[in-house]
């Protein structure tokens, strides 16, 4: 578990984006720095940007409720004659509280910046990270004591790009101390809108380190739609497994949590991910010298593929989409991948099917088997996408010696989409991993990878 | 020259063939079966499905749903079956989890210790294996051995579909009486 949140660092389906336009200020570095940006407290948009006398931009103040005080500011701010930012005071309060704008001039809004906490200054950024005109990633710097210091920052992303956020970690300094000693990870795997998957990591001593951590899920084992388990576990002395393990019914009717302790063997698929401990690459601070293939380019298509079991579908999309620049819905591609018998839902891809999708949409591929790393990483530096099968117990859970199968098979698909030789004693695969919530630029070292892949006959695709 | 089971797995992991049958990613082999038929040694390789949910002994099992039939030592390939086409085993959902791993009597293992017994019980088989097909020594203590490792290990779940995959097995090494 990270207890150090990064600030001002948009990370955006693995996008670092310094936000920089010329209306406004950015980029703190330190909590204690100033953070954010006041916001303006004037009418007047109009800008004489380069000093020449002429004002550069154009501002058209509207009274969007009809209540006679103008609340919204349409500006064109380069005065290319394109609206490109539009100012808002939602509680007319004479302050701009949010701003919309189109950093890239497209046409396109794709950042939003509000004031969350109600202090006046702008805390909370929203990127749309694929120009798709809906803000997926979002970052706010909360300084909910009012005290002048950030004490809780909150990253999101709405990874199925469907308005709603589906990932977010929440980092607080409990007791203003300056250190952020609560993490909370909260995930909405079936995508209803719910987070029905939380764990909450304390740091009591201030060392990095977690000393506690809780996790909560809300689940539905029968089926049917509806909530009906609510599963609690807790590790109190920080040795990374459970201590306790609690399971409750609610009371599907009243949505109601009813004490009645059930027997876990009854519980079903209790599946999750565990794995908090890998790292994500990230593309704005790597040395472009030690990293093959092009992850900063791939991590803009990966999504995660929630409670389902399409990584081999999921994969040949963030492929085609890389390739071709098109959008794929996923479900269609489920659909197409069902009915010609590639795929169940059930059961999952049989290897030998993993590049159907490619070649129905004219991606060009080439499976093949037994392969060494030189091959894959040859074709990396080629241009070429990469998809293979592997082990993903091995990466997910590798380094508990109580967590294991007997299967010894591939189980899963992902996309290499680089190797990173910054440290050449420690070289790190890069992958696109739908399995994971946070399998976007999903860094594994190198051994464990090639423990992954062995298992999976060291099978690859290559696309071009 | 007989193959070990080791070598057996792997060149069967690695076969055109079993890639061909197109079983879907996550089935992996169970332990073996190993049978007479027609006067043949046969072994009989049964394909499941482990599904790791993060929690310890909390692995799901699902039913052994596939198996491949080589005959030794030729390894030649004999059958291959889809039990969810047997009448026997209509009544299985096959998408439902049947247990769980580790069940009670293993959880005292951690994966070192777990692959070494594992690996303790592949050497049983071979010792089958070469008894018959090269008239090696075998004793009773062997075949004492090889009973007590796969009671220990096969998944308890999973007993009922080896009783019905093949009866003589299960009675030579797994049922209790």
């Amino acid at each position: 578990m990270r207890f150090a949140p990064l600030f001002m660092t948009v990370r955006g389906n693995g996008n670092k984006i310094n936000l920089r336009t010329k209306v406004y200020v950015i980029i703190t570095k330190k909590k204690e720095q100033k953070r954010g940006f006041k916001m303006f407290d004037f009418t007047d948009l109009n800008f004489d940007f380069d000093g020449d006398g002429v004002m550069d931009s154009h501002a058209d103040f509207i009274d969007s409720d009809g209540d006679g005080v103008l609340d919204t500011a349409a500006v064109d701010t380069d005065g290319d004659g394109i609206l490109d930012t539009v100012f808002t005071d939602s509680n007319q309060d004479g302050m701009w509280d949010s701003v919309l704008m189109d950093t890239d001039s497209d046409g396109i809004f794709d950042t939003q910046m509000s004031d969350l906490d109600g202090d006046g200054i702008m805390d909370t950024t929203g990127i749309d990270s694929n120009g798709d005109g809906i803000m997926d990633t979002f970052h706010s710097e909360l300084d909910l004591d009012h005290d002048g210091i950030v004490d809780t920052i909150i990253e999101g992303n709405d990874y199925n790009q469907d308005g709603t956020i589906e990932s977010q970690t929440t980092y607080c300094d409990t007791d203003g101390d300056g250190q952020f000693d609560e993490v909370v990870k909260e995930y909405d795997r079936d995508g209803d809108g719910i987070m029905d998957d939380v764990s909450s990591f304390q740091d009591f001593d201030n060392d990095g380190n977690e000393d506690m951590e809780i996790r909560e899920r809300l689940m539905d084992l029968d089926g049917d739609g509806k909530i009906d388990t609510y599963v609690v576990q807790s590790d109190t002395d920080g040795d990374h497994e459970f201590d306790t393990l609690e399971v409750y019914e609610v009371d599907a009717e009243t949505g109601e949590l009813e004490l009645v302790p059930i027997s876990v063997n009854t519980m079903g698929n209790v599946s999750g991910v565990c794995v908090d401990d890998l790292e994500n690459f990230d593309p704005a601070n790597a040395d472009p010298d030690a990293v093959s293939g092009d992850p900063g380019r791939s991590m803009q298509e990966w999504e995660f593929q929630g409670e389902t079991g399409r990584c081999a579908l999921y994969s040949q999309k963030f492929v085609i989409e890389e390739l071709t620049n098109q959008e794929i819905d996923i479900e269609e591609l489920a659909d197409l991948a069902e009915k010609n018998g590639w795929f169940s839902e059930d059961s999952g891809t049989p290897l030998l099917n993993m590049d159907k999708v490619l070649e129905y949409y004219g991606v060009h591929s080439d499976m093949s088997f037994h392969n060494d790393f030189s091959d894959l990483q040859r074709d990396l530096e080629a241009g070429k996408k990469v998809i293979v099968a592997i082990d993903s117990d091995e990466i997910w859970y590798g380094e508990n010696d109580d967590l294991f199968t007997p299967g010894d098979g591939p189980n899963h698909a992902v996309e290499v989409i680089g190797v990173d030789h910054s440290d050449p004693d420690n070289p790190m695969v890069i992958l696109n991993d739908s399995g994971n919530p946070n399998g976007c630029g999903e860094m594994v070292p190198l051994d464990t990878f090639l423990d992954a892949w062995e298992d999976g006959n060291c099978q690859m695709i290559s696309c071009m | 020259m007989v193959p070990s089971i080791e070598q057996i797995k792997n060149n069967l992991k690695k076969s055109n063939f079993l890639l061909d049958c197109r079983l879907p990613m996550g089935y992996s082999q169970g332990l073996p079966i190993l049978s007479i038929k027609n006067g043949c040694l046969c072994i009989t390789f049964p394909y499941l499905k482990y599904q790791t949910t993060g929690e310890v002994d909390k692995t799901l099992v699902y039913p052994i749903r596939y198996a491949v039939t080589l005959e030794l030592p030729t390894e030649k390939i004999i059958g291959y079956e889809d039990y969810e086409y047997r009448d026997a085993f209509k009544n299985i959902d096959f998408d439902k989890p049947v247990g769980l791993f580790r069940h009670k009597a293993i959880q005292q293992y951690d994966e070192n210790q777990y692959n070494e017994i594992r690996k303790e019980l592949m050497g049983e088989y071979d010792k089958v294996i070469q008894s018959i097909l090269e008239n090696a020594d075998y004793t009773v203590s062997d075949e004492k051995r090889m009973r007590k490792l796969l009671q220990l290990l096969v998944e308890p779940s999973l007993l009922p579909m080896y009783q019905v995959i093949d009866i003589d097995f299960y009675k030579k090494y797994l049922s209790k009486g």
